[in-house]
């Protein structure tokens, strides 16, 4: 992974195609690349290049200096090289230019067998799992004693190793282990409730049958990490703004105010565009739009957006694919939607997806993409899409309860100067994060209640939610009103992306940072 | 037969003579239908043929991304629980 001090090669390029000369090509970004074309063998900032450009207009922040290597049309792709810090400034100076890092291919030269994993002398003759002394253990809630049932819970022997067993709690709250042993001491125990608790972690800990496990309530007037950085919302917040949530579906609930949608998945009623038994999507469109006020409900980032669904995971279904995917930008652009937000990600890029992307772009939408949830891997696409916004995740120490879960989210970067912020373990990272946000422990709507959750999926909406805060505010109100094109868009990311500020992590972490609204 | 998401780049909705020529493929049944895409179940040999003959269209296999989820799983049952 590249650091602070790395430089890497990118390619520069409009929207759609080599040259800005097809249709809906931003003007300014057109300029843009025809200055670099004198630029070559020179060291260059965006500012400059533009004769001052937006940057210098918005108020003297710094501008994304490169050294411009080769330029193939005067007004097309340019070969630069910078650091990813002046990548993600670049990004916010010249939001509608894809930047693609090169890539170098190989010969297809047949790969040389290797050894991948040393095989265990059991498992070579045939492992199966021994039908095993089994440990059973109890889940109870810390406030009324009462069994929890539905609780997943993951127990390691070894956790680098990823060995141990797991079980889900039945009606008495109820779960048996093949531990192989009467009594096991574990390195760790994890206890995920589907909702209403905060999750358990223990570390070294001994279990026998019998144990019991207190899980704590979740209280909606605590300051989890999304209300610590964005309060609560103040009234009209996401005002004017549509909002699309690809995702799992929507379920009913009390605080949430769902003004339609449309299921994509290929054989469904395209009018079912409620949660499809996940609660995923809920989670995601709580956090950004939830209209309940604490200690009842709770109370999104941006409760007055119009938020619609659109659901693209099927019923008893664990995928999403492409097409729905792609199908649903669609949509969501045709009903008017001015941010999307989509938590998901993970396969190889596909052209459908991309140009669903760059379709929205052009007709003046911002799209925002969860960076992933691979454990400081590469960002997974389809944030990896130079037109999508990528958000990681942040957590702070005080926003969980120090038995939760989300202790195993803790891991350095830690912010600068405030050491509380990390980047959640979990998080993917690279050069093309664009924003971070709270995506450890954050509470919010789940079908039958309210859930804490961890991920980029959550930081994302959280991105989300800010933005559209921001976007409400009068400053942008002739900003939203402008024609929907490829510049209303790039100059709706440029608000957004000037807006977010360094927590010190660095932008392979934190890209341009957290939008924080003074 | 792998299915194949088919997108029209060009400007405005897709041509009603493009779509007939995907539709009369050796093979070839059209699973949904929107106003920029095809998911079609074909050949994909026969799909990319056709495609030369399209050039406002391009052509990706459609693939299922998983539901995130950030939570550690167990992987193995612990050491000594794996036997013959």
């Amino acid at each position: 992974m590249p650091t602070k001090s790395e430089e890497q090669q990118f390619i520069l390029l409009p929207a759609r195609g080599m040259t800005t000369r097809s249709a809906g090509a931003n003007p300014e970004l057109t300029s843009f690349l025809v200055s670099l074309s004198g630029s070559v063998g020179r060291q260059v900032t965006a500012a400059s290049a533009t004769g001052g450009g937006r940057r210098a207009r918005g108020g003297g922040r710094r501008s994304a200096s490169m050294r411009v290597l080769d330029s193939i049309h005067e007004d097309g792709a340019k070969l630069v090289e910078m650091s990813t810090e002046a990548m993600a400034d670049l990004r916010a100076e010249q939001p509608g230019m894809r930047i693609v890092p090169v890539v170098h291919y190989h010969t297809m030269a047949a790969p040389r067998p290797a050894i991948e994993e040393a095989v265990t002398a059991s498992r070579t003759r045939g492992a199966t799992t021994a039908a095993a002394v089994k440990i059973t253990i109890k889940l109870v809630s810390k406030a009324d004693g009462k069994p929890v049932a539905g609780v997943d819970v993951v127990a390691f022997t070894d956790f680098a190793g990823r060995r141990g067993a797991q079980g889900t709690t039945n009606s008495k709250g109820e779960v048996s282990l093949a531990l192989g042993a009467a009594s096991r001491k574990l390195e760790r125990l994890y206890a995920f409730p589907k909702l209403g608790f905060w999750g358990l972690l223990r570390k070294s800990v001994t279990i026998s049958s019998g144990s019991q496990l207190s899980l704590r309530p979740l209280d909606l007037g605590f300051t989890d990490s999304k209300r610590f950085f964005y309060g609560d919302a103040p009234g009209g917040a996401g005002a004017g703004l549509k909002v699309g949530v690809i995702d799992t579906g929507i379920a009913a609930h009390p605080d949430l105010l769902i003004d339609g949608g449309v299921n994509t998945v290929v054989g469904e009623n395209p009018n079912d565009f409620g949660d499809n038994g996940e609660g995923h999507g809920t989670h995601v469109a709580g956090i950004i739009a939830a209209r309940g006020s604490a200690p009842a409900g709770i109370r999104g980032i941006a409760p007055n957006v119009t938020l619609r669904s659109y659901r693209v995971f099927g019923k008893n279904n664990p995928g999403a694919s492409n097409f729905a995917i792609a199908k649903a930008i669609d949509r969501a652009v045709a009903d008017g939607c001015d941010l999307i937000n989509m938590s998901l990600g993970g396969g190889a890029p596909d052209i459908a997806t991309q140009e669903a992307i760059a379709d929205a772009r052009a007709q003046g939408v911002v799209v925002f993409a969860a960076a992933g949830n691979d454990g400081r891997q590469p960002v997974s696409f389809p944030a990896l899409d130079s037109l999508a916004l990528a958000v990681s995740a942040l957590g702070r120490k005080g926003t969980f309860p120090s038995d939760s879960t989300q202790n195993s989210d803790i891991q350095s970067p830690f912010g600068k100067p405030d050491k509380k912020n990390f980047i959640a373990s979990f998080s993917n990272i690279g050069p093309e994060i664009d924003l971070t946000g709270p995506g450890v422990g954050v509470i919010s709507t789940f079908p039958g209640g309210y859930a804490a959750l961890d991920g980029t999926s959550m930081a994302c909406p959280a991105a989300v939610g800010i933005a559209a805060r921001l976007l409400s505010t009068p400053a942008h109100a002739a900003l939203l009103a402008a024609a929907r094109s490829q510049a209303r868009s790039d100059a709706m990311a440029q608000v957004i992306l000037q807006a977010a500020k360094s927590l010190g992590f660095g932008s392979t972490f934190e890209g341009r940072g957290m939008v924080l609204l003074s | 037969m792998s299915r194949y998401i088919l997108r029209f780049r060009g400007q405005g909705k897709k041509p009603a003579h493009d779509v007939a020529v995907i539709r009369a493929l050796p093979g070839a049944t059209v699973v949904d239908d929107t106003n920029r895409m095809l998911l079609v179940e074909a050949p994909a040999d026969e799909l990319q043929l056709a495609l030369k003959s399209l050039p406002d269209w391009v052509m990706t296999e459609e693939q299922i991304l998983p539901l995130p989820d950030p939570r550690p799983r167990v992987h193995h049952p612990p050491a000594g629980e794996e036997r013959e």
